[in-house]
């Protein structure tokens, strides 16, 4: 799967169990903080990971998880990237 | 921190003028709670060790009534008689020794380089009391032994007692004087706990309750009757009584004359059985006590000019006014032995002593 | 010695002034806060300071340990050796924290069940119950060290190598009685550099100091004997409506002894250019008992989520996923993590019930708001959102019974109190209005956050310096005039 496919099934699921269709106004910058702007709270980061992990059959090393690492779309993909072999 | 980002200036300046509405709230509050500057015993023992008295009067805070007699005393003998005051507020004979042993006695006896006593004035201790001071330490609490850090500890006793025990609130009693002591000028910190600015601001915008007052006073008088009356079930606690003989020989050993006092108590506050019991048996007691002993005994709980206006709201102490009238009343009599200005002690003629309380 | 006595007002003066006044050195800093935190806590208890030196001393070796060079990342990271040597060490070390937290205060717990456990059955005691002089503050500087230890061991923060930082970070002195529970990762940064004086931080430290001690000793310690201990200590007596005031008298007593005394210790880290992290942030302006464990008590909750929520669901365990059930354990943690009693056990276990049938019923929600948006909408909307704040503060309330019940006859004494069936009793009247006004102060300070109230705020702190100057003095003054005194404090005579 593409960076732009990843991003859509991260998008899909911020709108499925939180913003129901607001996800990516609500996100507006790629950059923006998840925890600053109200994206996602300590709950969800968990069930997120959870997500990302069991979607990409990947495992999310306790040294990236955490607040400031995991923290907007596009750290969030860079990583799933890193960790799926470079796939993009 | 919100808002923009500050500079010292404007935190100096903010700081400046915090101090100084809080100090002229200080100022304008001394309108309606003047801070009551009250002889305690540091400034006691300083003014033993700058002077060189020739009586010492310790007791309880009714010991400071003798300042007033030193004035009096000043005057009829020229100066050369001069009574120092030694007020354990709230205390009883425990505390009263602890005075003379950690505070008194290293004046007394300090010496020079000779050998020779650095201050040798002292020729009469009179033991200022009344029947309260010999009864046991308040059932339970123990709140009285208090009276030592709140009044005559030093830094030193307390770092011991701190080291022995950390802090507790019994020796935290000594950090709330220093405190008191740091600001005695400024009524805030001199009304911590007492309430009188609530109380007189409110008084100055609705005027004073006065139903409000004699309702408070009846009840007051009551409890104070009642505690009077029963005091008689705990006279002369074997505590007590041990702390008494050791300050009385102590100051006998060194070849000073001791007169035990019993304080004036206020007519209209004390109810016939009070007297016919509690005083009765203190005044008789501590008579036969004084006798055994060889100290004079003076008797002054009932024998006194005071009238209840002399007295303060408090049932318990004398207003400046009537300190003045029985320093002059007591020189005439009871106490003229201190005007001739006592020799070593007369020990064997415990004479001016009568019992009054009858 | 506490923040909020009298003895602080002369120990701060001094420490403050060795530490800006001696040289700008992280060490020299280091060190009078260190010396000034042993003397802290040596006026609780000397001889238990041994007890939480040989804590600091397990947990910095255990962290030199897991960081050192040759089981640090590199070729050899990976290695399963390395990795189960590492995973001893943590092992080690976290036994011992715990172990030692386990048998100061969870020894005689444990103990005293398992013989009331056999007494019931009708056997012998089998346990001798020990009761231990609990070392102070070893339920924080544990929760500390673990999380360093664990902090070092996932490779997030590096192992300190500075023994006085480290010793600063666990026991520096403001945040020994109550916390905030410090994290590795924002605090020994700070430790590790030379901490400078700034007006901006100076001003802000005070007034946090300041407020604090408003909250404490105004509010907190004026209800906590008025209209709390007597109510919680008989609670059958009183009338159902005395109960409720004492309820809330008791919500607004503990939201501002702990939120009080947790702004003191901020304060006065700020004063020596730290920074500790937030431990309240206006809980009951939560709409939901996940948000309000977001505002409550900060520092201890993250720590849980972090070091074990996070862990628990999504791990390889059972738990995985399963944030109900991960609820409940925190739960049950968090409850026997303040105090070794089935009061605090049944506490913990009400909250973990409720977070998770929330959660449960929370993804049923969400499953309505992807069928029909109306849902998002309703959820959004007044009525939705007062009643979540009702039920979440009712909630909340009710299980201060057992958190603040000395036991479980008590608290089941206060619940049907407060339904009608208890005494006759009330408070005095006399405390009525102070009461309110503790109350209403509470009400006050949260509603300086919602609304206009941060305009308010900000327009406060944009006046000319003098005039905040005035107002503070103001304030001062009135605080002044009604300085509460310790109870065994000698008042006596004015004449």
């Amino acid at each position: 799967m593409d960076r732009s496919g990843m991003r859509q099934l991260l998008i899909d699921w911020l709108d499925d169990n939180y913003h129901f269709g607001e996800a990516d106004s609500k996100i507006g910058s790629d950059d923006a903080s998840f925890l600053d702007n109200g994206i996602l709270d300590s709950l969800g980061f968990v069930a997120l990971v959870v997500y990302l992990e069991d979607s990409f059959h990947i495992t999310i090393d306790r040294k990236n998880l955490n607040r400031e690492n995991f923290n907007s779309v596009n750290k969030i993909l860079d990583y799933v990237v890193l960790r799926t072999g470079g796939a993009a | 921190m919100p808002g923009e980002q500050r500079h010292w200036g404007s935190v100096i300046l903010a700081g400046l003028c915090a101090l100084t509405t809080l100090a002229a709230v200080d100022a304008a509050l001394h309108l309606v709670a003047p801070p009551k500057p009250l002889l305690e015993i540091d400034e006691a023992m300083d003014g033993y060790e700058a002077g060189d008295p020739t009586v010492l009067a310790i007791g309880s805070s009714h010991a400071r009534s003798f300042i007033a007699v030193d004035r009096a005393l000043s005057q009829r003998t020229g100066g050369t008689q001069h009574i120092l005051s030694v007020p354990v507020e709230w205390g009883k004979y425990t505390p009263y020794a602890w005075v003379m042993q950690h505070r008194v006695k290293p004046i007394l006896e300090e010496t020079d380089a000779s050998g020779a006593l650095v201050r040798d004035s002292l020729r009469q201790v009179l033991i200022v009391t009344e029947w309260w001071d010999s009864t046991s330490l308040d059932p339970g609490t123990g709140s009285i032994t208090m009276a030592l850090p709140a009044r005559a500890w030093q830094w030193t006793d307390f770092l011991a007692d701190a080291l022995e025990n950390g802090l507790t609130p019994y020796n935290q009693n000594f950090l709330q004087r220093i405190w008191r002591e740091r600001w005695s000028r400024s009524s805030l910190v001199q009304d911590r706990g007492y309430g009188n600015i609530t109380r007189g601001i409110k008084e100055a915008l609705r005027g004073k309750d006065v139903e409000g007052e004699k309702a408070s006073y009846v009840t007051r008088l009551k409890g104070w009757q009642s505690m009077v009356e029963e005091g008689v079930d705990r006279l002369f606690d074997p505590d007590q009584v041990r702390s008494l003989e050791e300050i009385i020989d102590y100051f006998k050993g060194r070849g000073i004359a001791v007169t035990i006092v019993l304080y004036p108590r206020m007519p209209g506050t004390l109810s016939q059985k009070a007297k016919d019991t509690t005083l009765r048996q203190f005044s008789a007691r501590m008579n036969a006590f004084a006798q055994e002993h060889l100290v004079r005994f003076v008797d002054l709980t009932l024998r006194h000019p005071l009238t209840d206006d002399d007295f303060e709201t408090d049932f318990d102490h004398i207003t400046p006014e009537g300190n003045r009238r029985l320093a002059e009343w007591v020189l005439d009599r009871d106490l003229a032995f201190l005007v001739d200005g006592a020799g070593r002690d007369t020990a064997g003629s415990p004479t001016a002593g009568n019992g009054g309380a009858q | 010695m506490s923040l909020a006595g009298l003895e602080f007002a002369f120990f701060f003066p001094v420490v403050f002034l060795l530490y800006w006044l001696g040289p700008h050195r992280a060490s020299w800093q280091n060190a009078v806060l260190m010396l000034a935190s042993a003397v802290f806590y040596a006026t609780w208890d000397m001889s238990l300071l041994a007890v939480l030196a040989g804590a600091m001393v397990v947990s910095f070796g255990a962290g030199l340990a897991l960081g050192a060079p040759s089981l640090e990342e590199g070729p050899a990271a990976d290695d399963t050796t390395v990795r189960r040597r590492r995973r001893a060490i943590l092992a080690v070390a976290i036994g011992a924290e715990l172990g030692l937290l386990g048998v100061f205060k969870y020894a005689g717990f444990f103990a005293g069940s398992l013989n009331a456990l056999l007494s019931a059955a009708g056997l012998p005691d089998m346990l001798p119950v020990l009761r231990l002089a609990l070392p102070l503050g070893i339920s924080y500087t544990t929760l500390i060290q673990v999380g360093y230890l664990l902090e070092v061991y996932w490779r997030r923060t590096p192992a300190c190598r500075d023994p006085l930082a480290y010793a600063t970070f666990v026991a520096f002195f403001p945040q020994l009685l109550a916390g905030p529970i410090v994290r590795a990762p924002g605090m020994l940064r700070q430790y590790g550099a030379a901490r400078l004086l700034s007006p901006d931080v100076l001003a802000s430290g005070a007034g946090a100091f300041l407020l604090g001690f408003a909250m404490k000793a105004f509010v907190a310690d004026w209800l906590s004997p008025r209209v709390v201990d007597p109510v919680f200590a008989n609670p059958a007596a009183y009338t159902a409506g005395t109960l409720w005031l004492s309820l809330l008298g008791y919500a607004t007593q503990l939201f501002c002894d702990f939120a009080g005394y947790s702004l003191m210790a901020i304060g006065t880290g700020r004063m020596f250019g730290l920074e500790l992290p937030e431990n309240f942030r206006y809980p009951f302006l939560s709409k939901s008992l996940a948000e309000f464990w977001r505002r409550w008590h900060i520092s201890l909750n993250t720590w849980l989520f972090d070091y074990l929520f996070a862990p628990l669901t999504t791990g390889r365990s059972w738990f995985r996923g399963r944030a109900g059930a991960g609820f409940l354990v925190v739960f049950l943690v968090s409850g026997l993590w303040h105090g070794a009693t089935w009061t605090f056990v049944l506490w913990g276990l009400a909250h973990g019930v409720a977070l998770a049938i929330h959660h449960t019923y929370d993804l049923w929600y969400k499953g309505r708001c992807r069928k029909d948006r109306r849902y998002v909408a309703w959820r959004k909307a007044g009525p939705y959102v007062l009643a979540s704040w009702a039920v979440t503060q009712l909630f909340f309330l009710l299980t201060l019974i057992p958190f603040r019940a000395p036991d479980l006859s008590a608290a089941s004494a206060f619940a049907t109190g407060l339904l009608g069936f208890g005494g006759q009793s009330g408070l005095a009247e006399r405390f009525g209005l102070q009461a309110a006004a503790c109350v209403l102060f509470m009400l006050f300070f949260h509603l300086l956050e919602v609304g206009r109230g941060p305009a308010l705020k900000q327009g406060f702190l944009a006046l000319p310096a003098p005039l905040r100057g005035i107002v503070y003095g103001l304030i001062l003054a009135f605080l002044m005039v009604y300085v509460p005194v310790g109870a065994s404090t000698f008042i006596y005579a004015q004449f």
